[in-house]
Parts: structure tokens; C-alpha cells; sequence
């Protein structure tokens, strides 16, 4: 069977699973997305063998550009909650949480890890920076999903959302000095990259980044609509991919950087926003199942310490946390502790960190950090929204209703929609 | 770009200026530092830059006046191996699965616009035209491959029987036209009046014809290149085979297409983009014509459901991309050396083509009783080829290893220069006609044809 074939057949599966799954699940807190990742491992070389290695290693480009899209669409959005901008706690907040939930992930395997698994100094830092950078994230999706279906307002949903979009800043500056930093390691394309000082490759990075936002930007200027200027985003996109590619650097804070300079050059800003939103899931979908296929699941064990002790530092430092971002919100201590189970979700930039990592650093590095990324966001996606309606109901501001009866916000107004 | 038709002031230009030399500069550095390029990164990176450079020299060409496929032609051929050396060889053959898709999603789109009154309306003209223009476009463009047949370096040493029917061939595939060429100029300049309905209509059939006839060329002209064959009917066989497949299943789609439109909607880019590549590769598999397949479906989507204009704006928003990729492609696929050395010959049988296409449009018009404008403009719709006519060569090549290559070659230099020349020759009729910037594509041919002609009542005696 043709790869092509194949990977449709998969994601017409996967969509139907989803509609099936989605619709049926909703009233229980789920949001959904984590299906498409599960099936992918199911289905996967080390589970029913429906894909075989060498097919999903085929899809390694397609795998590697969708991840940099997601990044530009995360990029594209960066600094915004709805249609305004985030104030400066939310910022401070949401790299704060990333940075201390990262470093702290990061050095307790730095620190552990040589018990779990046998890895020399330089692979021992990767592991760890790559399990740092699968920690720092928290799922806008699940916020969204939570606001959207029961009607959440008030401080302390604003607060989350903004920590939610404002923390993907540090996973993936982080992810462009690990690129960097760590040179002739192969490729997924298999380009040997030149030999660049790791401070030119940073620089470059963000150089590259800032540079075709402007042109894109530039380009658009002279478009009515920004939909007409389909031609200028992909192009500059993928041109910074691969160049980046090429180069060695980290396509993922290329585009993310990309996206960020076109929402601060362009004047179609807002709809360029929703533009990107509405590729998405079209991109998300296909690098879930691939995400999910590469999970090793027939070598867990080597991976089970150190999955578990990450999970448990990120729990921690959120609980440490908690407190303090109800508190700024000037919500109940009391809802501390929903709250921080509440802010456990992961989703897209997660998954892509670790599918990144697993095909730049081939191995038991890239493998542990995808199998850690996956348990975090299967693990957030069946805890975190429901943690977070807690959360939001003890803050006031969803009222409490009993099952079946229509939700209503803290004023009494019916929810609106799920967000798609 | 759409914002092509109005006028860019002069900052814009500069702006565009700057960013034509950053991008070239940026290709030329990393193409210095990290030459190396097997694999996707190529691809992507190809890809990226093309597009870019695509837009970028169209909008420098469009100060002449030259079409946006012109500027995409160019930027490939500039960026492509034969000159630059930005995009190589492996990424340009590469890009193929992209070319695939761009080449269905233009299908796509030409058989959305095919209504069925407009081919009410030109059904007359278009059996005249066809008629004509394949009988005196054959037997002239045959008749000058023949006569300067002694220039042309593989029909060395053959026979007047054989050389009537690699002339033959000759002829059949420089009656194929492109309806890529058509649809990009079409998704530029948005036309609307009776040479662009005429062209459309004209283009978008003249694929079915060309394949039969096509078969038929290649049955009676074996006999006479190879004697010892004799004339076998299986090609025919062949040929009803994949057009029948091709319709059928192309109807398939088309109402699934339909369907998905009417009971979801959404994410139809994705799903355009999944049809592309999986159907693609499945007609391959069949043997069946993805392009006649597409076309079908989009026919069969616009005309016998109410989905049709959804289809045709998600298509729409395609066609930045579409259109730059396919075209960039093709300039970087143009083989410089292969026109440098066979131009005299390529230049002197471009000129009887176009020559035979304009006395024989000419001809048709006058026996339809057309318009005095299609009279007139109609033909330069007729004079762009492009991947069409490349996939027919290869036909040729593989039924005739013998002098295939050679033939192959000559058609490529041909096919260079008629798809620099067509385009420019459209853009300018559709822009000396006053039909240029008349509509959008949908309003064009649906909601602007006028109503039939009313047959005025004779007069009682």
C-alpha cells in the first residue's frame, strides 16, 4: 500500500473516530484531539504494525513541516487572547510558569536520569533539555475549550488564557539553542548542516525569522485582503524552513518568529489570525498520528522512571504555582489546587517539540522526550479541563449547574458554542 | 497576486525591488554555504523560493505588460538548473507530487467553470472550431514537418512513408492546447465577455479530442514508420478504457465532492489537498487521466448541484499558490540547452503552428457565424501549451523508442516557446478586447452569459 493511501486512510479513521468520540465524550469534560495521537500509536510500528517504520521515516518532511506551521501559526498569535492583547502579568505569568516548569523538569533528569538510563554527558543534557521543553507548555486548546463551552468569565479565565498563549515563548527558544548548540546530529532530510558557531546559528535563527516576517508582510501590503496573500505566507514559510533546515537551525522558532514579526509588520493582522487558525487542525491532525505512530511503546520500561518523575515535577511546580496565579486574579486560595491540575494540559506544541526532537536526535533521547510529551498530553487532556472547570466555578465564574442543565457564566448568560 | 490589477505606487515597487534582491540573496548564500540539497530539504526550500520569486518577477514584468505566468515562467527558468542553479535538478524533479497537485486543483477549477449553458451558448462555434482547426492544423503543421524534416536530427535517414507519420504525430500534438495556461491567465486578469466564454469553452474540451485523436495517429502511423507492424485497433481499446474510467469515475467524485459540501462544509482545502494527492495516485494506479477525472468532478459539482460556487471560492483561494508553483516549476523544468541548440527548427515550426491556428481559426469563425470580436481575438487562446502536451509526448516516446527521444526533445523546445508566447498573446487580446477585469471567475461564465439569442418571427408574406 502507498504511503499516501495509507496516511489518508489513517486520518479519515481518525476523523471519524473523532466525530464519534468528540460528540459522545463532551459532556463528560474532554477536549478532544488526544484521539488522533492514540490512534497513531495504535496503529503504529510497535503496536498492531498497521504502519510499518519505513513508511511513517517517508513521512519524516511532512511531519517536520507541519510541526514548523503549527509553531507559525503559535507565532502568528503570540501576545494575543481573543482579539486583544495580553496584559503584562499574563505575559510575565505564562513565561514564568513555562521557565520554572521546563527548568525544573530539566534538572531533575539531568540529575536522575543516569539511573533510568544509560546516556553519556552530552545525551544525559539533551534528554533533559528535551523533557525541559516538553514540560513548559500549557494547552491553549483546553483553556479555550473550557471558557468556550461553559461560559467562564471573569479574571481568572482571562489569567489562564493569557499564561496559556504567552508561555510557548521559552519551549521554543529553548528548542532553537538546543538545535544550536548540538551540531552534525542527522537530519530527518538528511542534509549534513554547515559548521556554524552556535551564537551565529542563534542569531540566524531569529535573523531569518524577523527577516521574512517583514517580507511577507511587505508582500501583503499591496493585497486588499490578506487571503489573497496565500502565495506570500507559504512561501516565506517555507523558505525559512528550509533554509533553516538546511542550515541546522530549528524551523519551529523560525516560523514561530516569522509569525510573530508578520502580526507586527502587517496591517491585516487580525484576519491574518484567523487565516491561520482555520489551517490548524488540518495540520494537527496528520502530525498527531505521526507523533503517535514514533512513540516506542514496545521499549516503554527504559522510559516509565523518567516519564513518571517528569510528570511529577510539573504537577509540583504548579501546585507551587497555583496559589500565586489565583491570587493575582484575586480568586479563592481554595481553588488552588483544581487550578494547577488545571493548568496540566498540553497540546499542540508539545506533541510537535517531541516529534521534533525524536527526529532530530534519533535514539533513546528523541524517544523518551516524544513517549514524555505524549503521556503529558493524554495524561492533561483527561485531567486538565475538568480540573480547570472546578477551578473556574470555585472562582465564580462559571455558575455551578447539575448535569444536563444548560451551563450559564457568572452573570447568568448562557455559554456560548464550543469553540471549534 | 490579486492585488495585481490596480496600480502599485512607486514605493511599492521599490519595496518589492528590495525584497526581490533580499530573497535572491538569501537563495544564493545558503545555496553557497550548505550546497547540498539531496533529500526534501530541497524540495521545501524549492518550493519556498520559487513561490516568492514567482510573484516577485511577475510584478517586475507586469510593468511591461507581460502576464503573471510569464513572470513565474521566468523566475523558474532564471532560479532553475539551467542558469542559477538555486533550485537543482533533483529538487525540480522533486517538486513533481506538488506539480500533481496543482495540475488537479487547476482541473478542478476549469471543469467548475464549464456550466452547461455555456456550452449551449458556443456549442456551435466550438464544433466548428474543433473541426477545423484539428483537419487544417494537422494537415499544415504536418506538411511543414515534412518539408524541413532534413533540419531535424532524428528523422535522419527515413523514408518519405515514415516521415508522413512522425509528421503526423507531429501535427496531433501541436493541436493540444493548455488548460492551465487558460485558467491562470483567467484567475489574473478575471475576464468576462465572448473571446474568454469562447476560450474556456474551446480549451477545457480540446483535451478528450486531442487523446483520441492522439490514439488514432499513433494506429495509422505505426504502419507507416514500422511496415512490418500492421494497424492493431488495441490502442482504441486502451483509449475507451481510460476515458470511459476516467468520466465515471471523475462523476464519482464529483458527487461526492457534492455531497461533502452540502452535509459538512468544512475543512475543504484540506480535503481538496487529500484528494489531489490520493486520487491522483489512484487514477495512476487505474491508468485512468487524473486531469479528465478532476475536470469531470467539477463539471459534474458546478452543473448538477447547488455547491458549486463554495467549490469554486475554495479553489479561488488556492490559486496564489496554484498557479506560481505549477508555472515556476515548468520554467525551471525548461531545458535551455536543448532550445539553445534546436531553436531555428523550434522558432520555424512554432511559427506554422501559430499561422495554421489563426487562418484556421479565422475559417470557423466565419463558417459559425461568430462574433466579430472571437472573429478577430479568438485564436490567441489557442497558442499556449504546457504539461499537457509534455504527457502526450511521452506517449509518443514510448510507442516509438526508435525516434522517440528525439522527438521528445524537439517537442520540449516547442513547448518552451509556446508557453512563452501564448500567454502574452491571451493577455494582450483579452486587454485590447476590453474583457480584462470584467468579472470574477464565477460571474464570468455563470451569472454574465446572456440569454440564447430569440429567432426573430418571420414576417407573414
Amino acid at each position: 500500500m502507498s504511503a499516501v493511501a495509507l496516511l489518508l486512510g489513517l486520518l479519515v479513521i481518525a476523523h471519524l473516530g473523532s466525530q464519534l468520540v468528540g460528540a459522545r465524550a463532551a459532556g463528560y469534560g474532554l477536549a478532544s484531539g488526544a484521539e488522533y495521537l492514540v490512534l497513531g500509536v495504535v496503529f503504529g510500528p510497535y503496536v498492531l504494525g498497521v504502519v510499518e517504520r519505513s513508511t511513517i521515516a517517508s513521512f519524516a518532511p511532512v511531519a517536520a513541516v507541519g510541526t514548523a506551521w503549527l509553531t507559525l501559526i503559535i507565532g502568528v498569535g503570540y501576545g494575543f487572547w481573543g482579539n486583544r492583547r495580553v496584559r503584562f502579568r499574563g505575559l510575565v505569568a505564562g513565561i514564568a510558569l513555562s521557565a520554572v516548569s521546563g527548568g525544573a523538569s530539566a534538572a531533575a533528569v539531568y540529575f536522575l536520569a543516569p539511573y533510568a538510563l544509560p546516556l553519556g554527558e552530552a545525551d544525559r543534557r539533551l534528554l533533559a533539555a528535551g523533557v525541559g521543553l516538553v514540560s513548559c507548555e500549557m494547552a491553549q486548546h483546553a483553556v479555550q475549550w473550557v471558557v468556550g463551552r461553559h461560559g467562564a468569565e471573569g479574571p481568572l479565565a482571562e489569567l489562564v488564557g493569557e499564561i496559556a498563549d504567552c508561555d510557548d515563548l521559552v519551549p521554543l527558544l529553548g528548542l532553537m539553542v538546543s538545535f544550536s548548540a548540538v551540531r552534525g546530529a542527522i537530519l530527518p532530510i538528511g542534509v549534513l548542516p554547515v559548521s556554524l558557531q552556535w551564537w551565529t546559528s542563534v542569531l540566524g535563527t531569529l535573523v531569518l525569522g524577523v527577516a521574512l516576517g517583514a517580507i511577507a508582510a511587505t508582500l501583503l501590503r499591496t493585497e486588499p485582503r490578506a487571503s489573497d496573500g496565500w502565495g506570500a505566507l507559504l512561501g516565506a514559510s517555507l523558505l525559512g524552513i528550509g533554509v533553516a533546515w538546511r542550515l541546522g537551525m530549528s524551523p519551529q522558532t523560525v516560523t514561530f518568529v516569522l509569525g510573530m514579526s508578520l502580526a507586527a509588520f502587517s496591517r491585516h493582522g487580525v484576519e491574518l489570525r484567523g487565516m491561520f487558525a482555520r489551517t490548524e487542525r488540518p495540520v494537527l491532525l496528520p502530525t498527531l498520528v505521526l507523533a503517535g505512530a514514533q512513540v516506542k511503546v514496545d521499549h516503554i520500561a527504559p522510559f516509565v522512571s523518567i516519564t513518571a518523575l517528569a510528570l511529577a515535577v510539573r504537577i509540583v511546580v504548579r501546585l507551587a504555582m497555583a496559589p500565586v496565579f489565583a491570587g493575582l486574579a484575586r480568586a479563592p486560595k481554595d481553588i488552588a489546587a483544581p487550578l494547577a491540575l488545571g493548568l496540566l494540559p498540553t497540546g499542540a506544541l508539545t506533541i510537535a517539540i517531541g516529534l521534533v526532537y525524536a527526529m532530530r536526535f534519533p535514539g533513546p533521547v528523541g524517544d523518551t522526550v516524544l513517549a514524555v510529551a505524549t503521556v503529558f498530553t493524554i495524561f492533561g487532556e483527561i485531567v486538565g479541563p475538568a480540573s480547570l472547570r472546578r477551578a473556574f466555578v470555585g472562582a465564580g465564574e462559571i455558575a455551578a449547574v447539575p448535569p444536563g442543565v444548560v451551563a450559564t457564566n457568572a452573570r447568568g448568560a448562557r455559554a456560548p458554542e464550543p469553540m471549534p | 497576486m490579486s492585488g495585481a490589477n490596480k496600480k502599485k505606487t512607486a514605493s511599492q515597487r521599490v519595496a518589492q525591488a528590495l525584497v526581490m534582491a533580499v530573497v535572491f540573496g538569501l537563495m544564493l548564500g545558503v545555496t553557497k554555504l550548505a550546497p547540498a540539497s539531496k533529500g526534501a530539504s530541497g524540495v521545501i526550500l524549492g518550493v519556498g523560493f520559487l513561490l516568492l520569486a514567482g510573484m516577485l518577477v511577475s510584478e517586475v514584468l507586469e510593468l511591461v505588460g507581460l502576464p503573471h505566468l510569464t513572470g513565474y515562467l521566468f523566475a523558474g527558468a532564471i532560479a532553475g538548473p539551467q542558469l542559477l542553479n538555486l533550485v537543482d535538478h533533483d529538487s525540480v524533479q522533486r517538486l513533481e507530487p506538488v506539480n500533481t497537485l496543482a495540475l488537479s486543483l487547476i482541473a478542478l477549477a476549469g471543469g467548475t467553470e464549464l456550466r452547461i449553458d455555456l456550452l449551449k451558448r458556443v456549442l456551435r462555434s466550438l464544433v466548428w472550431a474543433t473541426a477545423v482547426q484539428c483537419v487544417l492544423g494537422i494537415a499544415v503543421i504536418g506538411t511543414a514537418f515534412v518539408a524541413i524534416s532534413r533540419f531535424i536530427p532524428f528523422t535522419a535517414g527515413m523514408n518519405l512513408s515514415a516521415l508522413a507519420g512522425v509528421g503526423l504525430l507531429w501535427a496531433v500534438l501541436a493541436v493540444c492546447r493548455s488548460p492551465s495556461a487558460t485558467l491562470g491567465i483567467f484567475s489574473q486578469v478575471r475576464p468576462d465577455g465572448p473571446v474568454s466564454r469562447f476560450s474556456l469553452a474551446f480549451v477545457m474540451t480540446s483535451d478528450v479530442v486531442v487523446a483520441m485523436l492522439l490514439t488514432a495517429a499513433i494506429a495509422v502511423a505505426r504502419p507507416l514508420i514500422e511496415p512490418a507492424a500492421g494497424f492493431s485497433l488495441k490502442d482504441f481499446s486502451d483509449l475507451g478504457h481510460e476515458i470511459v474510467g476516467s468520466i465515471s469515475l471523475g462523476t464519482t467524485l464529483g458527487l461526492a465532492v457534492a455531497a461533502y459540501l452540502w452535509l459538512i462544509g468544512g475543512q475543504l482545502l484540506a480535503v481538496l489537498v487529500a484528494l489531489g494527492f490520493g486520487l491522483t495516485e489512484a487514477l495512476h494506479y487505474l491508468r485512468f487521466d487524473p486531469l479528465l477525472a478532476f475536470m469531470v468532478a467539477g463539471f459534474v459539482v458546478a452543473n448538477f448541484s447547488e455547491q458549486g460556487e463554495k467549490l469554486l471560492a475554495a479553489i479561488e483561494e488556492t490559486g496564489s499558490v496554484v498557479y506560481v508553483v505549477f508555472f515556476a516549476t515548468a520554467g525551471a523544468h525548461i531545458d535551455l540547452g536543448l532550445v539553445r541548440r534546436l531553436w531555428p527548427v523550434a522558432l520555424f515550426l512554432v511559427g506554422v503552428r501559430i499561422t495554421a491556428i489563426f487562418v484556421a481559426h479565422r475559417f470557423a469563425a466565419r463558417l459559425s457565424g461568430e462574433d466579430p470580436v472571437v472573429r478577430r481575438w479568438g485564436w490567441s487562446s489557442l497558442v499556449s501549451q504546457a504539461g499537457l502536451t509534455l504527457g502526450l509526448s511521452v506517449v509518443v516516446e514510448r510507442a516509438f523508442p526508435s525516434f522517440g527521444s528525439g522527438f521528445r526533445s524537439l517537442v520540449v523546445a516547442n513547448v518552451a516557446l509556446n508557453e512563452t508566447i501564448g500567454p502574452i498573446l491571451f493577455k494582450f487580446a483579452l486587454d485590447r478586447t476590453g474583457e480584462s477585469g470584467k468579472g470574477t471567475l464565477e460571474k464570468t461564465f455563470h451569472e454574465s452569459i446572456p440569454p440564447p439569442p430569440v429567432a426573430p418571427k418571420r414576417e407573414p408574406a
